[in-house]
This record gives structure tokens, C-alpha cells and sequence, in this order.
């Protein structure tokens, strides 16, 4: 979901199986409408997209939303368990962040459900960039 | 740098183009959209229906036809066909930037109804509608994910999904007023069953202000306003949302 416009609502309800869904193309500044996502008969892994933002965000992870500042939080459906054992909902939520000083704080987590911080750092003496992840939970 | 960004593609071409005819579209309602999209494979997106359930505008820039009441009765199927708006294309609160802009374009008045109130007074109900040298379909095509009438949708316009389109009133459906904005609904697995579909929301490359949805390479693209809720079923499989 590169781009919500404002006044528009995004529903994404996943299936059987598992689901990547991938709020902001590196800029979270598009999204002017909430998004929702949710699973109850698979799992789903959303991730969510600053890398490339200029503009620093202080970003807050719940159990069951994203705010990230703008018009509207991202709201997604934890994990869970079914009655069958199957395991259903948003079980991963990866916010990755860019090199503007966005910060991610994280509280009221499901167990079911984790959540990581990831950022990109270039080391000039590999040559390339690197991924630091930071596990919330 | 991109991470994590090697999910399946899933992209596939869709169905061709081919089978149009060459003859007009008053009679089918239908709605043209012409997408060039990034992916540099634009296709031709068109919708039919009843015009019982038809809403007066079908989204788009081009080729919109209206319905435009002298009055309000409220009552009758043809109170049901006008009463949703009186707008004309050009100047509708949806936008429409390029109206009427396309080449060939014949707008067309038509009085699709009319009658006297108490009053004495007459009730027309006219119905713009735009012709122009692309068929796009039979009324009243089901496509598969609903009820016949109940939906537009781009299966008979050679795509090989349908990308739903609803419209929203503001009471019961066909009963009250048109709200000028449109339910979309992206529904996995139209290839096949658990098939690993892509989705992307993203800008409209004609309004970027606008929304584009594309469903495995297939995509529809929409002014700003004109969708107010985009729901993406999923389906099996392996399935990628960005």
C-alpha cells in the first residue's frame, strides 16, 4: 500500500496461507487514511515502510496499532490462536525505519504477534549496507 | 538499498485484447478507462450494469455519461434512476479533469423518463450519454464475484480479473443518493485457487492525487475522491500487499 488517500479506508484481510503486506514504499507519507489489517484463517507479516523518509516520525506500536503520525494509525489484528490450534492473525510486525531520526517505541505487545525495529547502515568497509534489528518482543 | 523486497511477483500479462467490436455504448451503460500504467502494459477497463443500479457516474476521466433531474419526486423506479445526483460530467465533485476530452466523444441527451406530479408539474429524468468507438461489453455481466446488477467490474473488458467497483449511497442501495464515491474490491484468486496474487495501491499516474490499484499486472486508476474504501481479500496462497 504505497498511497491512501485522505478520507479513504484500506481493509486487508488475508487468507489461508501466509501474506506480506507492505504499508509505505519508504515513505509513509502517502498514507493519509487508515489501513486495516487483519487474517483470520492464515497469517499475515506486515511490514511497515519508512526507510526513505526524510522526515523523522516518532513511531508507537501497540497490540493492534501502528501510529506513525499521520492522519490515521495503521491498525492490525494480532495474533491468535484458533480452537483447532491453527494460528491466525498478524504475527510479525517489521517497522523499518530510515536514516532521518525516526524512533519506534513499543508497548502492550501480543505474544503472538512480534515486532521489530529494522535500519539500514551503510559500512564503507564492507561496501554495502547492513540491517540492525531490534526485537521488541 | 531494498530489503526483503524479493517477494514472488506473481505478475502475469491477463488476457488480450482482442474481440471488441465497434459500436456504441449508450444502450450498455459502459464505462471506459484507459490505464497507461507504469508497468508499461495500460489496458482498457470497462464496466456494465443495469442502470437501475448504476450510479449516474461511472468513475474514469473520460466518456462519463450523467443523470440529471429537473426535479425530485422520490418516488417510481424513475425517481430510483435519477435521484441519486444531478451533476453533469464535467463539473461533478468527483472531478473529472478530462470529461468529455476524449476523441470521438458524442455526448448525447437522452430522456430516459418522465412525469407529472400533483402538482402539474413535470419530472424529466435525462441521461447524458457518450458514444464513442469501443465496446466494451453486454449489460448486466455477472463476473463471477457477485450477484448479477450488483456490481461493475472489468471481466468483460478483456482483463483477466475483475477489480469490483461499488457504489455508495447514502441509504439503501438504490434507494438514496449516490455519494459520487466507490467501493473497490480486490479479490484474490481469480488465476486459481491458493494462486500467489500481488496487489499495490499506489498513485494514479493520471491524477496523482488518485488512486491506481493493480491486481497481478492488471491495473485501474481512479481521480482523487472517487474511491472511499479499497478492500483487499486475499485468498490463499502466498499472497503480497504493498
Amino acid at each position: 500500500m504505497n498511497a491512501v488517500e485522505a478520507g479513504q479506508t484500506v481493509n486487508i484481510a488475508g487468507g489461508t496461507g501466509h501474506d506480506a503486506v507492505t504499508v509505505g514504499n519508504g515513505s509513509l507519507s502517502a498514507i493519509a487514511g487508515p489501513v486495516n489489517v487483519s487474517n483470520t484463517s492464515g497469517t499475515t507479516s506486515l511490514t511497515v515502510n519508512d526507510s526513505q523518509d526524510t522526515a523523522g516520525r516518532a513511531i508507537r506500536v501497540t497490540g493492534s496499532t501502528i501510529d506513525f503520525g499521520g492522519p490515521s494509525p495503521i491498525t492490525y489484528a494480532s495474533g491468535s490462536v484458533l480452537s483447532n490450534g491453527t494460528r491466525v492473525g498478524v504475527t510479525s510486525v517489521d517497522i523499518f525505519v530510515g536514516a532521518s531520526p525516526d524512533t519506534v517505541s513499543a508497548s502492550g505487545l501480543s505474544s503472538l504477534t512480534t515486532v521489530f525495529e529494522d535500519s539500514s547502515y551503510y559500512i564503507p568497509a564492507l561496501g554495502r549496507s547492513v540491517i540492525y534489528t531490534h526485537r521488541f518482543n | 538499498m531494498n530489503w526483503r523486497e524479493a517477494e514472488a511477483s506473481g505478475a502475469v500479462g491477463g488476457a488480450g485484447s482482442a474481440g471488441r467490436g465497434a459500436s456504441g455504448v449508450s444502450q450498455s451503460h459502459t464505462k471506459h478507462w484507459h490505464d497507461a500504467g507504469a508497468s508499461g502494459a495500460g489496458r482498457d477497463v470497462g464496466f456494465a450494469g443495469s442502470p437501475q443500479q448504476r450510479p449516474p457516474f461511472f468513475v474514469g476521466e473520460q466518456h462519463d455519461f450523467a443523470v440529471v433531474r429537473s426535479q425530485q419526486d422520490g418516488a417510481g423506479s424513475a425517481a430510483r434512476v435519477g435521484a441519486a445526483v444531478a451533476r453533469v460530467a464535467a463539473r461533478g465533485p468527483v472531478g473529472h479533469p478530462h470529461a468529455l476530452a476524449a476523441s470521438g466523444a458524442v455526448p448525447t441527451a437522452v430522456v430516459t423518463a418522465s412525469s407529472t406530479q400533483t402538482n402539474g408539474r413535470m419530472v424529466r429524468t435525462i441521461r447524458m450519454v457518450v458514444s464513442y468507438p469501443r465496446w466494451e461489453g453486454p449489460v448486466n455481466t455477472d463476473c463471477g464475484t457477485g450477484g448479477v446488477h450488483s456490481l461493475l467490474c472489468s471481466r468483460e473488458c478483456s482483463l483477466a480479473q475483475a477489480l469490483r467497483v461499488d457504489p455508495v449511497w447514502t441509504g439503501p442501495a438504490g434507494a438514496q443518493g449516490f455519494t459520487g464515491q466507490y467501493a473497490l474490491t480486490l479479490q484474490g484468486d481469480q488465476l486459481g485457487a491458493n494462486y500467489n496474487d500481488t496487489m499495490t495501491l499506489s498513485q494514479s499516474p493520471n491524477d496523482s492525487a488518485g488512486t491506481k490499484a493493480t491486481m497481478n499486472g492488471e491495473s485501474v486508476a481512479f481521480n482523487k475522491g472517487q474511491i472511499s474504501t479499497v478492500t483487499v481479500n486475499t485468498g490463499g496462497g502466498t499472497n503480497t500487499s504493498r
